[in-house]
């Protein structure tokens, strides 16, 4: 194997000097490091503000100051640049003292491939600036920072947040041409925000006895259609928009069209089966970016994506076709499940789901294509849900009616700040009509109030999965003389962790290379070797070529070990050697005699 | 019958022997025809193709490959009203294979065909005019490179960037050579296991012996000086040469050795598919590479191949039955022009040719310029022998005939000039020089004579049979029948075509037909860690690319199909816009549209995956005028060829005078169109 990439020095088994050396460091940095969490009467080292959303520039600005208070642990890289032109931004989080970020199994967390779910930028500064806030004061957070790497990709689609932000709208896609409406023009009449309150909100027009719509008699807020057999007070027109090209139809080829959530290429289908997919997979700059980064990335053993909303964290497969069985296969489904289940109790009201079984399918998302082509345990968190807001206090029988819940919150939670109520606009077109209805702000987007405890649980899941990433240690190894110089030995390497060291779906692909159990030395000869068996560990299943060299296939499962036993023959010292892509390269010896 | 007098046939010979001039050499001796070329010589040919004919050739760089190479983009047009990049377009791409080198040829040929042909040739005058063509000649120049850097092996792979060793290559057991005969071939290890014995029929191929026949296998068969042993390590996917032509997304054979590590990963398929989505002015596709649906139309119904990722039954997996027949015609239009047939490999997984069709929705043919000859025809090349039981007219023939009650044998020899038929009928009464047209199962052929007129001779051929008639002027006419020469007691096929024989079967019996250097017996060597052996078999790209005095040959033959194909393309154009007046400033404006071409302006595929966008018509806004239909902009999702038309149609109202814009607009059947049309 010429590329394996090796782990050098064992975080957990990291020198007494490096260690001697973090506590020198955190002892000089903590009459400055004052923290919040622990001691939340405290001022932060970077002051951010969690109740409120970050532009581009903001986040810019943000990142740049917090790896300017850190630089020992993050670094800053652009890895591409959006349609626009906007530096696509990758936080690295490394502590170079115990390893090179490429030799450490990586947790990579990207956010905003939907531009307009912008909860998800948030969790992932929030992720940063946690672990570099806590990292002298909490002794699990320097253990993650110290063991792993964590690569963290904040806004992956700057140019459609950037749209949300100054204007409104649905702005999923990114801000490519787009020819929506197939009549070789791109984006020439997109809705448009007519007021100028930086939200595209609804039309009608008050067409008495003439119109489809009524007020409802609970509350003239809300539209509801005229009961069968009746004319109704109003038609409703739409997203707030003029025919700008004049071509007698309003709004019809807005910006972009396109969903860069399905330009993955495992299980990508063409748009005509998946709609949003563009011309091939990774065919949008900001995509490939993100792809040809984790490409270059194999120790990446975990990946987490940011999405809104709906309170859901998702694994794959996105199809019922995936593999024929709309499943992945049961031994790495054990490190999902332990996950899953247990972020279910890490974030009330989320519920643990199947892409394609729980909720729809997706050709072409992240996440099957970080499983089968990184060999990656990886999520999709639909951040935020109403039921959030509602806490669970809901009664549908209650004092207020079912119709009502959403504006009963708008009036007595919002105090009015959700709901803009209908004002009436004069309309170039459409001449004297009324614009309002729901803030962009309100029900896929997290009030400021309740941002914090959502960016705080979510990121405590991400950190809960990466430190489920493997960790593998040895047990003392074993020898015993059989006759002379030959030498039955017996090594056992465990993982202490959920995740294996080399996923089932990685060997079944063949991506990355395969978990090796080498034994070498001075003079020695190996006879025969294989998995260690028999009732009391002292046989063995010889494999059929090159014993010395011992193809794992599964790697090591979680919370579990693999044991494997060599006739050797020989004296002196044996080493035996563990590599994993993911789990690292790890080192033991025994002496023959 | 109708006598003219002092004439009959029995004086033919006293007034008649005319020549037809040979054909026109047009296309000019170059590079292209006489060799293979590598890069360097490659450019040097296309730098200087563009610079004798900078009026018609343009030459870019479509991208450049990760070892630094231009893959060179050459678009022609002539000079003309319309923008190149607007005209419908034939795209020619070549090479994606890199050892395919007979492709590049026949790309660079098809370049100089239409330059030089420019004003001298009224179909490529024409065509250029009009129309542009697009040819990549070599989209795999890293790969191709590896046919001179490293002779001795057959690789179709671009190296990639990814693979640690062997140049970019991670074939983990290239081989070596043990014979010393510069080439790395198969071998042949002796070994009571082995399940193999030489076939008996051609001992030069091996077979399973068949133990249930009481047949004990001899041998195992490996890559000339590989050790078996080791032959079995693990390679990462994604980490070894990659195959360009199974790079595209069209079932797509994810995680398979030699496909890339994921669909269009490479900088060459990346910067092809880009282009065929942005160049939308491209309607159709010629591919050469090993696949074929030219030869042979593809089937109606087949099997995607084994290995593709399972996705929803929306996947079309067949050319759909609306676009069957241009596929059918096109084939059979391609054997008559080219007089080439054979038995053509379909389009595998992930290759370019089904992804133009599949995922762009384009009409794409491919064809590996030269293959294994069908039944009858000839693969390619001058020289290759007809025979077999095929119903092409190309060859002599013995005809009966009886003119005026007396009893007439003749020999009629057709043989074919491009896309033209000539012939000659040879009898007692004299010799006539034909020309015409034929495909196979048809001919019409005809010839002046002085004082007489024209001479036909139309035929019907099946199998070795012709029967048909003989057009003798105001003679009248006379009916024929004839057998193949050469035919009688032929009954058994050619050994090519022999029962059971396996494609390397035909090709062994081809090369030895056509005198080609393309295989090594087996002889003893002597491997370093499996003592003696075999080495022999097949000449790495012997079944790629034909000897190099057929490429002239084959490659005329193929640009005479690509002008062809050319003027097929679809075009809409605006026949007729009709103003009504209503009264009141009221008016119907109706604008006709039509696609004299061949080709419809979107196949039923392309309509189906929405890829194509449809045609559109609009007029544009202007001061007071009203679109009482509301429709102020229509589209329809095609237009037909051979006449196919839409009228569409608006009730507008507006001042007497006023000139309203109007747009049609047909991506890939001619762009944006604009006219004004001005109200009585």
């Amino acid at each position: 194997m010429t590329s394996i990439r090796a782990i050098r020095r064992h975080p957990v088994r990291s020198s007494f000097l490096t260690g001697f050396m973090i506590l020198i460091l955190a002892a000089l940095a903590a009459p400055l490091a004052a923290q919040p969490f622990s001691q939340p009467d405290r001022e932060p080292q970077v002051n951010i503000r969690w109740d409120r959303y970050h532009s581009y520039d903001e986040m810019t600005e943000i990142l740049e100051r917090m790896v300017a208070t850190w630089p020992q642990f993050l670094t800053l890289e652009s890895i591409g640049q959006s349609w626009e032109g906007r530096d696509i931004w990758l936080v690295t989080i490394n502590n170079p003292e115990t390893g090179s970020h490429d030799e450490k199994a990586a947790f990579f967390a990207e956010a905003s491939i939907h531009g307009n779910e912008v909860q998800a930028t948030e969790v992932n500064l929030y992720l940063i600036w946690f672990l570099m806030e806590n990292y002298d004061h909490l002794p699990k957070v320097r253990e993650l920072v110290d063991q792993r790497t964590f690569y963290i990709l904040p806004l992956l689609n700057p140019d459609a947040r950037e749209v949300f932000f100054t204007r409104g709208g649905p702005s999923r896609t990114g801000n490519r041409p787009f020819d929506v409406d197939g009549d070789g023009r791109a984006n020439e009449d997109p809705p448009e925000d007519l007021t100028g309150n930086r939200e595209i909100l609804q039309m009608r027009k008050y067409v008495p006895g003439e119109g489809t719509h009524i007020e409802s008699p609970v509350d003239p807020r809300l539209m509801i259609p005229a009961p069968p057999g009746t004319r109704g007070d109003y038609i409703m027109l739409g997203s707030e928009g003029t025919d700008l090209d004049g071509d007698g139809r309003r709004n019809e080829d807005g910006f972009g069209g396109y969903d860069m959530n399905r330009d993955f290429p495992v299980g990508w289908q063409p748009s005509h089966i998946q709609g949003g997919a563009y011309r091939y997979p990774f065919s949008n700059p900001e995509t490939r970016a993100m792809g040809e980064f984790l490409k270059s990335r194999p120790n990446v053993a975990a990946t987490q994506s940011w999405h809104n909303f709906g309170g859901m964290i998702l694994r794959g497969p996105g199809s019922q076709y995936y593999r024929g069985t709309g499943n992945y296969p049961a031994r790495d489904l054990r490190a999902f499940d332990y996950l899953g289940e247990r972020g279910e109790l890490i974030l009330p009201y989320y519920r643990y789901w199947t892409i394609w079984a729980d909720l729809y399918t997706v050709y072409g998302g992240t996440l099957d294509w970080a499983y089968d082509a990184l060999g990656a345990v990886g999520f999709t968190n639909e951040l935020w849900s109403l039921e959030q807001l509602y806490q669970g206090h809901w009664q549908d029988d209650g004092p207020v009616p079912n119709e009502m819940r959403q504006l009963f919150f708008n009036d007595r939670v919002g105090m009015g700040a959700w709901f803009h109520d209908w004002e009436e606009y004069d309309h170039p077109e459409l001449g004297r009509v009324e614009i309002g209805g729901w803030s962009k702000w309100f029900n896929r987007t997290t009030p400021p109030f309740m941002l914090q405890e959502l960016l705080h649980r979510n990121t405590m899941f991400a950190l809960f999965h990466a430190d489920e990433m493997p960790l593998l240690e040895f047990d003392e190894p074993r020898v015993e003389r059989i006759a002379g110089n030959t030498f039955r030995v017996t090594a056992r390497i465990r993982n202490h962790r959920a995740i294996p060291s080399r996923l089932q779906v990685a060997e079944m692909n063949q991506v990355g290379d395969p978990d090796l159990f080498r034994i070498s030395g001075g003079n020695l000869t190996v006879q025969a070797g294989g998995f260690t068996s028999g009732e009391l560990g002292n046989e063995l299943r010889p494999v059929e070529r090159n014993p010395q060299e011992i193809h794992v296939a599964d790697g090591v499962m979680g919370h579990s070990d693999v044991s494997v036993t060599w006739i050797v023959s020989g004296s002196g010292t044996a080493t035996i050697e563990y590599s994993s892509m993911k789990g690292g390269v790890h080192r033991t010896s025994v002496q023959l005699r | 019958m109708r006598r003219i007098p002092g004439l009959n046939l029995l004086q033919l010979p006293l007034i008649l022997t005319l020549l037809l001039p040979a054909p026109g050499a047009l296309a000019a001796q170059s590079a292209a025809t006489e060799r293979y070329l590598d890069h360097a010589e490659l450019t040097r040919e296309v730098r200087a193709l563009a610079s004798r004919h900078s009026n018609l050739i343009s030459v870019d760089e479509l991208v450049r490959t990760d070892q630094g190479r231009e893959v060179w983009r050459l678009t022609l047009a002539a000079p003309g009203d319309r923008d190149p990049d607007s005209r419908p377009a034939l795209l020619v791409v070549a090479n994606l294979e890199g050892n395919h080198l007979v492709g590049s040829n026949a790309a660079l040929h098809l370049a100089e065909h239409l330059a030089s042909g420019y004003g001298e040739v009224e179909e490529i005058t024409s065509l250029l005019d009009r129309r542009t063509v697009y040819i990549l000649p070599r989209m795999n120049p890293d790969g191709a490179e590896l046919v001179w850097t490293m002779p001795e092996y057959e690789i179709p792979y671009k190296p990639h960037p990814s693979a640690p060793d062997q140049g970019g290559l991670n074939i983990r057991e290239l081989g070596r050579d043990l014979s010393g005969n510069g080439r790395v071939q198969l071998m042949r290890v002796p070994d009571p296991t082995g399940s193999l014995i030489p076939d008996a029929d051609e001992p030069r191929l091996s077979r399973e012996a068949n133990r249930a026949r009481a047949e004990r296998g001899l041998f195992t068969l490996h890559v000339e000086g590989i050790d078996p042993a080791n032959a079995e390590a693990y390679v990462a996917m994604g980490s070894d040469g990659v195959n360009l032509n199974r790079n595209f997304p069209h079932e797509y054979l994810p995680f398979q050795p030699h496909v890339g590590p994921h669909q269009v990963s490479e900088v060459e398929t990346r910067a092809l598919a880009d282009f065929m989505f942005d160049q939308v002015n491209i309607a159709a596709v010629i591919t050469f590479s090993p696949y074929d649906n030219l030869r042979s139309a593809p089937p109606a119904q087949r099997t995607p191949p084994q290995g593709v990722a399972p996705g929803p039954p929306s996947v079309p997996t067949n050319i759909l039955g609306d676009d069957r027949p241009f596929y059918e015609y096109v084939a059979e239009r391609f054997t008559e022009i080219t007089g080439l047939t054979g038995d053509g490999e379909e389009g595998e997984a992930g290759s370019f040719p089904q992804y133009a069709y599949y995922q762009v929705g384009l009409p794409s043919w491919t064809t590996p310029v030269w293959t294994l000859p069908g039944e009858g025809g000839s693969g390619g090349g001058a020289g290759a022998a007809p025979g077999g039981a095929s119903s092409d007219p190309v060859g002599a023939w013995a005809v009966q005939t009886s003119v005026e009650g007396q009893p007439l044998d003749a020999t009629l020899t057709v043989t074919r000039e491009g896309q033209e038929l000539s012939g000659v009928l040879d009898s007692p009464a004299g010799s006539v020089q034909l020309s015409g047209s034929g495909q196979a199962g048809r001919f019409q052929l005809s010839g002046d004579v002085p004082q007489m007129g024209t001479i036909s001779v139309s035929g019907t051929v099946t199998g070795n049979d012709v029967s048909g008639s003989l057009g003798l002027g105001p003679m009248g006419s006379a009916a024929f029948t004839g057998t193949r020469a050469g035919s009688a007691g032929a009954g058994a096929a050619p050994v090519s075509r022999a029962r059971g024989a396996t494609r390397d079967h035909r090709w062994l019996a081809y090369f030895d037909e056509m005198g080609i250097d393309g295989f090594t017996e087996w002889t003893p060597a002597e491997h370093p860690e499996l003592g003696q052996v075999e080495v022999g078999g097949f000449v790495p790209n012997a079944r790629v690319n034909p000897p190099e005095a057929m490429l002239e040959d084959l490659a005329r033959r193929h640009s005479e199909f690509a002008v062809w194909l050319g003027h097929q393309l679809p075009e809409v154009e605006i026949e007729e816009v009709t103003v009504e007046p209503r009264g009141d400033h009221v008016y119907q404006i109706s604008a006709t549209v039509v696609n004299d071409q061949y080709l419809p302006t979107h196949l039923q595929m392309g309509v189906r995956i929405r890829t194509n966008r449809p045609i559109t018509a609009r007029l544009l806004p202007t001061d007071g005028m009203a679109v009482l239909t509301g429709n102020i902009q229509q589209q329809v999702p095609r237009i037909h060829g051979m006449g196919g038309r839409h009228t569409f149609t608006w009730l507008v109202q507006a001042a007497p005078g006023t000139r309203i814009p109007m747009e049609l607009f047909a991506e890939r059947a001619g762009g944006l169109q604009s006219t004004t049309i001005t109200l009585p």
